[in-house]
């Protein structure tokens, strides 16, 4: 009857200290549940972003860096240094390990956002997150030569609907550039949020992006020379080159062989990634951010540690004779420290349990606002081995943080005596 | 002659070095079964001579026994220990833990003494048999008042049960610091007869110290604090000195 009891002590002082502690308690568990929460948007995100294409086996464009043609390709930031042929992709898209393709040419673009050309199936085989399919908010993919698909940011910025007119700009300047008005599109379909490139991007048809360059040469108009829509509608069109080409395989282990034998292409210079090394070594680039919330989780918890030591503390001197009393019944000093860290402990593990609760509470609330505003969809999971590490280290640290007041406790029942007359 | 269960010899005790001696008690005695009277005004070192004997104050000089056994060779956790096996202590008031029952107050001695726990146990069958023994012999009633909480109780009612503490496992020396200066004329005789009553039964010796005098004819001998003391002048002005 020597340790336990101790505890049951404690429990008993802190439930007779409910308005306190309760607060110290809920402060604590608001951190606790930060930290956590902090834990697992930082874990979703960099899921989300390594998955920003998951669909995806290989990515094939000209030849550059890998973090290039990922940046172009996916991000649409910055620009293919040179096309793949026509003629390459189909031989690549005929290969026997090759389960789908899907092309992709790039170049123009409308009001900032820039315009992909590819083919229905781009709907079909492009995955972000969790292997989550593409789906329409409005509309339907493109039928007509001259339909375009919007993304959720391109429909917002520009307030799209289903049904408008687009006219889409040679070039990738914001205005200013000479403009394919004599060729406009009309929005199909507009997608829903993704939280992935794909909201900032206007889709339209691979032959669409012939179509409109028809007429044109060495990137502006022929004079004299002007196709309308109507009569372009009759006309085929097979492009002469693309940008790049998402490739499914049929086996993820086929994807090595393929992605090998397409970087020896013996009729161009090609360059296949493995999307998910890519992004990773992307992900890599941005480690000083994550070292940033790491570091804010850090001080979020030690705030919420000091407060409860303080609360702690400053209980210390209203319960001296309390403390005096227990040493006259023959608490040792060692038991009076023991209760002040099992105090803070106690206090700890509610805090971790009320964290849990305080965290699944809010991504129950946030979940759907996370997914629509930020196409960021977090899983809601029983707590993870990484969820219950963190809990237990900042347990342990709320019992270590305890043993500051339960050395002032001793020290000042020692000091104090058995009769404390105040 | 029965056996000595508190002894002072030649003791000397200051709180600061740079104070003046507080106590310098040349000899002091109390046997087993013996209740002891401990009177002197306030200044006159009760607190002190309490504390030396609790074994929480150290003497610089002197040295005092307690059932034979020389507190100042103990460590401090072995002299924690030694009280609450062998020593119960009332205070003048505020004697309770607010957060516990009367019950889990009464059995507060027995957490932290395997012996007292084993005595009381011994005694009475089980540890709340022993609670409720004393509470009745306290003339407190047991199921009505052994869950509550002691701050619903009279003061005269916390002396009681903070009496019954000191009480559990039967420990050879029970301290009373002022136990009855809170309570009314009447309640303090009550209180008294059930304190002496238990002593008696379980022949401990009792160290019942007060300034009030009027309670001295009740007692088997009694001493006074500014007689032994000569730290103290007889003739005490205000002092300060705890």
């Amino acid at each position: 009857m020597s340790r336990a009891p101790i505890l049951s002590l404690a429990v008993k002082s802190l439930m007779n200290r409910r308005l306190t502690v309760g607060l110290t308690l809920f402060a604590l568990a608001v951190s606790m549940m930060l930290v956590l929460g902090v834990e697992k948007v930082r874990g979703e995100a960099k899921l989300s972003f390594a998955n920003t294409i998951s669909g995806a086996d290989l990515i094939v464009g000209a030849r550059s860096g890998s973090i290039q043609l990922l940046l172009y390709s996916v991000f649409r930031i910055g620009n293919a240094t040179n096309n793949i042929s026509w003629k390459s992709y189909q031989q690549i898209a005929a290969r026997p390990g090759v389960a789908w393709t899907v092309p992709m040419s790039l170049g123009d673009s409308h009001r900032g956002f820039r315009v992909l050309g590819t083919t229905g199936d781009f709907f079909w085989h492009y995955r972000h997150g969790r292997k989550r399919n593409l789906k329409f908010s409005g509309g339907k993919p493109f039928n007509d030569l001259f339909d375009a698909v919007v993304g959720s940011d391109v429909a917002k910025a520009l307030g799209y609907n289903v049904g408008d007119a687009v006219v889409v700009a040679h070039g990738l300047g914001r205005e200013g550039f000479k403009t394919h008005s004599d060729k406009p599109f009309k929005v199909s379909g507009v997608l829903a949020k993704t939280g992935t490139p794909v909201d900032r991007t206007v889709f339209v048809s691979l032959e669409a992006i012939e179509a409109i360059h028809v007429d044109w040469q060495s990137g502006s108009p022929i004079p004299g020379m002007s196709i309308g829509a109507d009569k372009v509608r009759q006309m085929k069109f097979t492009p002469k080159a693309i940008t790049a080409v998402l490739v499914g395989t049929k086996s993820r282990f086929g994807a090595f062989g393929l992605q090998r034998s397409i970087n020896e292409f013996p009729a161009e210079p090609l360059l296949a990634i493995l999307p998910g090394v890519a992004l990773q070594e992307l992900w890599d680039l941005m480690g000083t951010a994550e070292l940033a919330l790491s570091v804010i989780s850090v001080f979020v918890i030690a705030a919420g540690l000091l407060g409860m030591v303080t609360m702690l503390l400053a209980g210390l001197n209203e319960r001296r004779r309390e403390l005096a009393i227990l040493r006259s019944v023959g608490a040792q000093p060692r038991h009076l420290f023991a209760l002040l860290a099992a105090e803070a402990g106690t206090l700890s593990v509610a805090a971790a349990g009320a964290a849990l609760a305080l965290l699944y509470g809010v991504f129950l609330i946030a979940q759907p606002i996370l997914d629509a505003e930020f196409g960021l969809f977090i899983e809601i999971t029983s707590p993870s081995r990484h969820d219950l590490t963190v809990l237990g280290m900042m347990i342990v640290a709320g019992t270590l943080a305890g043993f500051l007041p339960a050395w002032r406790a001793c020290r000042q029942a020692l000091a104090d005596g058995l009769i404390v007359r105040t | 002659m029965p056996p000595s269960v508190v002894q002072l010899s030649d003791v000397k005790f200051r709180w600061r070095p740079e104070n003046p001696l507080t106590l310098d008690v040349p000899g002091f005695e109390l046997t087993a079964g013996e209740c002891l009277f401990v009177y002197g005004p306030s200044g006159s070192g009760k607190t002190t001579l309490l504390n030396l004997v609790a074994g929480v104050a150290n003497p610089e000089h002197g040295e005092v026994r307690v059932l034979d056994q020389s507190l100042a060779q103990l460590p401090t956790a072995h002299r924690d220990a030694f009280r609450s096996d062998h020593i119960g202590l009332i205070f003048q008031m505020f004697n309770l833990v607010p957060y516990l029952s009367v019950v889990e107050n009464i059995l507060l001695p027995c957490r932290f003494s395997a012996r007292r726990r084993d005595r009381a146990v011994a005694n009475d069958g089980s540890l709340d048999a022993g609670a409720s023994r004393l509470l009745g012999d306290l003339e407190l009633d047991f199921a009505g008042l052994g869950s509550r909480t002691v701050s619903e109780l009279s003061v005269g009612q916390q002396q009681r049960v903070a009496a019954a503490r000191a009480l559990i496992g039967a420990p050879e020396l029970i301290i009373a610091d002022e136990p009855t200066s809170s309570l009314d004329a009447d309640v303090q005789q009550a209180f008294l007869d059930l304190l002496f009553n238990e002593v008696k039964q379980t022949g401990a010796a009792l160290l019942f110290v007060s300034h009030d005098r009027r309670l001295e004819p009740r007692f088997t001998r009694s001493v006074s604090l500014t007689d032994i003391n000569n730290a103290v002048t007889p003739s005490p002005g205000p002092q300060l000195s705890p």
